[in-house]
């Protein structure tokens, strides 16, 4: 609790006050944490060495993919650390080509859900619903130039409608008060973790 | 109607994707209206002084290259014909700003610049949030050598930037994809410093970036492949964003028509 | 058609062929493709990591500058694993209360001045359309977030009804424009394939 309330003052005394400024203790703070949460990442790799382990030895369902799991984990560590640089020939190519093209494609499989799920899925069953359709289709098409060879000058034509009056008024003021929500509620809780009334990330009982 | 219902997803799945490639190889060329939101990004670039630098951040992965790399080139061909100096570097994307070296060794050697003197990379530096802050105190500690592992005090615009801030960078240009991105570049710099902050961003991140463009937090927001594809013209340098404008419509009308199509199979099926 | 001979193009396009297999049905190709992605992403960042941050804090700052202190932040990071050892696992909790109070500082010392920026945006003269429907959607929404008052009361519950209108209006806008998202990515690997890789011209 102590090393918790002393480096969250440490921060705001070097942002907030000229002998923190002059001391630069942010620099020493801001190492502090790069170094120690370098180190703590390869929890990950730990953790994931130990499931898929046991998930080989007890030759549990899928107990091929665990094999295959650590050789390529093991595998790319072994071709970063050989080498001995974070943008080796090797070790960019797999980047750029198999771990890149990887991550993109599995995230654009989203489309298919989605439109699937627009037609199977997105039902007018109440008020909300239908509004939430409605400014999902005006949006969709004030976004693409064929909303605008459709409705032309009223308003704006589509596009000038949705920029203006959807995104730039209505879609704001909303997005506007979540963000607020957030970074208040955010602000509430690092004060109670400065305060010590919140105890979870220390194995407390939680709040007080 | 109940048969149209209860239709197999692969079927949507396979329709959705025929009609996105159909549009690689006819396409529609409807024209692309430009906003007032981009029209407004683009002349808070265009309307810096003459001999401005500017600071590139390209905070992107290869998967959000579609959407992004044609701001990117673009934000080069204006910065450039304006006889911009820039600085063109990121925190954490790493392999961001290695993609882009090719990009922007090509178009700024058709403007004839020179490497160190007109233009630097900075490459790509570990640290997100906590880097752009050290970057605000001085810049060869924060980044010590360039794109290249080249001792950075050697190039002579660096004597011009000691740190980010307001009497050495006229703007920050961030195209952003994700976290660490505008809005670390808005709280860690642009809002200590006062350097004003010109934004790209991807489709998706559009309305919670929205606010920030309302509040004059940023003095400029290009929203998405729309968004590109209107810079792009803007500038006078149409190319990949424009082209892919009609598949853009074609997708918009596809999902509306699945949307009132389920709705109406729904509708009828309730009636009954 | 002419057919990419560059290694790298084809390792994209095999990829992105083992991820789409998933549409058809969940197989042994696209599981294949998973793992191989998870154990990728997960060395990539502890290689990052390595040589990003371990290896310069070792070398530069306390080698060659003679920073020993830092060797107490590397031993506070390894710390966090004593949570594999039943009877030490409580030294595992100071690490994690560093990190967290770390956090917590640059929250309180950085944060306010944007969200206060966001704030005074808000109250503007209400003399016009945009700025009235702005102040009441940044209000209502507010309220509607509000868990701890109750709803019945009359005068709160039309404000957060309003609210939920607004913020019904939000999801369908981020819902449109994340589905244009999604799908210009599905384009770019098409682009990939179809471009790159079998080589037609559009």
């Amino acid at each position: 609790m102590i090393l918790t309330v002393l480096s969250s003052l440490v921060v705001i005394f070097s942002q907030y006050f000229y002998l923190g400024k002059q001391w630069n203790l942010m620099e020493y703070l801001n190492n502090w944490f790069q170094i120690s949460y370098a180190v703590a990442l390869a929890l990950g790799f730990v953790n994931l060495t130990v499931i898929h382990w046991k998930n080989i030895q007890r030759k549990r369902e899928g107990w091929v993919f665990s094999i295959i799991l650590l050789l390529t984990m093991y595998g790319y560590l072994i071709v970063g650390l050989a080498e001995w640089s974070f943008e080796g020939p090797i070790f960019g190519w797999i980047y750029e080509n198999i771990m890149a093209a990887l991550s993109a494609a599995i995230f654009s499989m989203v489309a298919f859900f989605i439109t699937s799920a627009a037609y199977r899925a997105f039902r007018v069953r109440t008020k909300e619903a239908t509004i939430l359709l409605v400014c999902a289709v005006l949006v969709m098409l004030g976004r693409a130039p064929i909303g605008d060879a459709i409705w032309k000058s009223w308003l704006g034509g589509w596009s000038g409608f949705v920029n203006q009056w959807m995104m730039g008024t209505l879609n704001m003021a909303a997005m506007r008060a979540i963000t607020l929500g957030a970074y208040v509620g955010g602000f509430a809780t690092a004060l109670r973790i400065m305060l010590g009334l919140e105890r979870a990330h220390i194995g407390g009982t939680g709040t007080q | 109607m109940e048969r149209l219902m209860k239709i197999d997803r692969r079927i949507i799945y396979l329709i959705a994707a025929a009609l996105v490639i159909l549009t690689l190889f006819v396409p529609l060329g409807l024209p692309v209206k430009i906003s007032d939101m981009t029209r407004g990004a683009y002349s808070a670039i265009e309307n810096l002084p003459d001999g401005s630098l500017v600071f590139i951040a390209p905070m992107y992965d290869p998967g959000a290259r579609g959407e992004l790399d044609p701001m990117f080139v673009a934000m080069l061909h204006q910065c450039a014909k304006r006889g911009y100096k820039m600085l063109i570097g990121n925190t954490s994307w790493t392999l961001g700003v290695q993609m882009l070296h090719p990009i922007v060794t090509d178009i700024l050697g058709d403007y004839g610049y020179t490497y160190g003197e007109d233009y630097i990379e900075l490459g790509s530096k570990p640290g997100g949030s906590i880097w752009m802050q050290q970057a605000t105190n001085d810049l060869v500690t924060a980044c010590i050598t360039d794109y290249n592992n080249q001792p950075l005090a050697q190039f002579p615009i660096i004597s011009q930037v000691p740190k980010l801030a307001a009497e050495y960078v006229d703007a920050i240009l961030v195209l952003d994809c994700g976290t660490p991105g505008a809005r670390e570049w808005l709280t860690y710099v642009s809002t200590p410093t006062g350097i004003p902050l010109v934004v790209g961003v991807i489709q998706m991140s559009v309305p919670e970036h929205t606010p920030f463009l309302d509040s004059g937090q940023y003095k400029g927001l290009i929203g998405g492949s729309r968004g590109a594809a209107e810079y792009e013209l803007l500038v006078g340098k149409p190319g990949k964003a424009v082209k892919s404008q009609d598949t853009m419509s074609v997708i918009a009308l596809m999902v509306t028509l699945f949307i009132i199509l389920g709705n109406i199979g729904y509708l009828t099926s309730r009636k009954k | 058609m002419h057919l990419s001979t560059n290694p790298g193009i084809w390792a994209q396009a095999l990829c992105i062929l083992a991820v789409y297999t998933y549409l058809y049905k969940d197989n042994p190709v696209w599981r294949f493709a998973e793992t191989v992605y998870l154990g990728l992403a997960t060395a990539y960042w502890f290689v990052y990591m390595f040589f990003n941050y371990i290896t310069p804090a070792i070398q530069e700052w306390i080698i060659k500058d003679g920073q020993w202190h830092y060797i107490i932040a590397i031993l506070l990071g390894l710390m966090i694993f004593f949570r594999y050892v039943p009877s030490l696992s409580w030294l595992a909790r100071y690490p994690m209360s560093f990190w967290v109070g770390y956090g917590t500082g640059y929250v309180l010392a950085f944060d306010p001045a944007v969200w206060l920026t966001q704030v005074s945006a808000t109250f503007l003269p209400l003399n016009t359309v945009k700025n009235v429907l702005v102040f009441i959607g940044v209000l209502s929404a507010l309220v509607y977030f509000l868990f701890t008052i109750a709803k019945e009361n009359p005068v709160v519950g039309g404000v957060a009804e309003v609210g939920k209108w607004y913020i019904m209006i939000a999801l369908g806008s981020a819902f449109g424009n994340t589905v244009l998202y999604r799908w210009n990515l599905f384009l770019s690997r098409m682009n990939t394939i179809f471009v790159q890789w079998l080589g037609f011209s559009v």
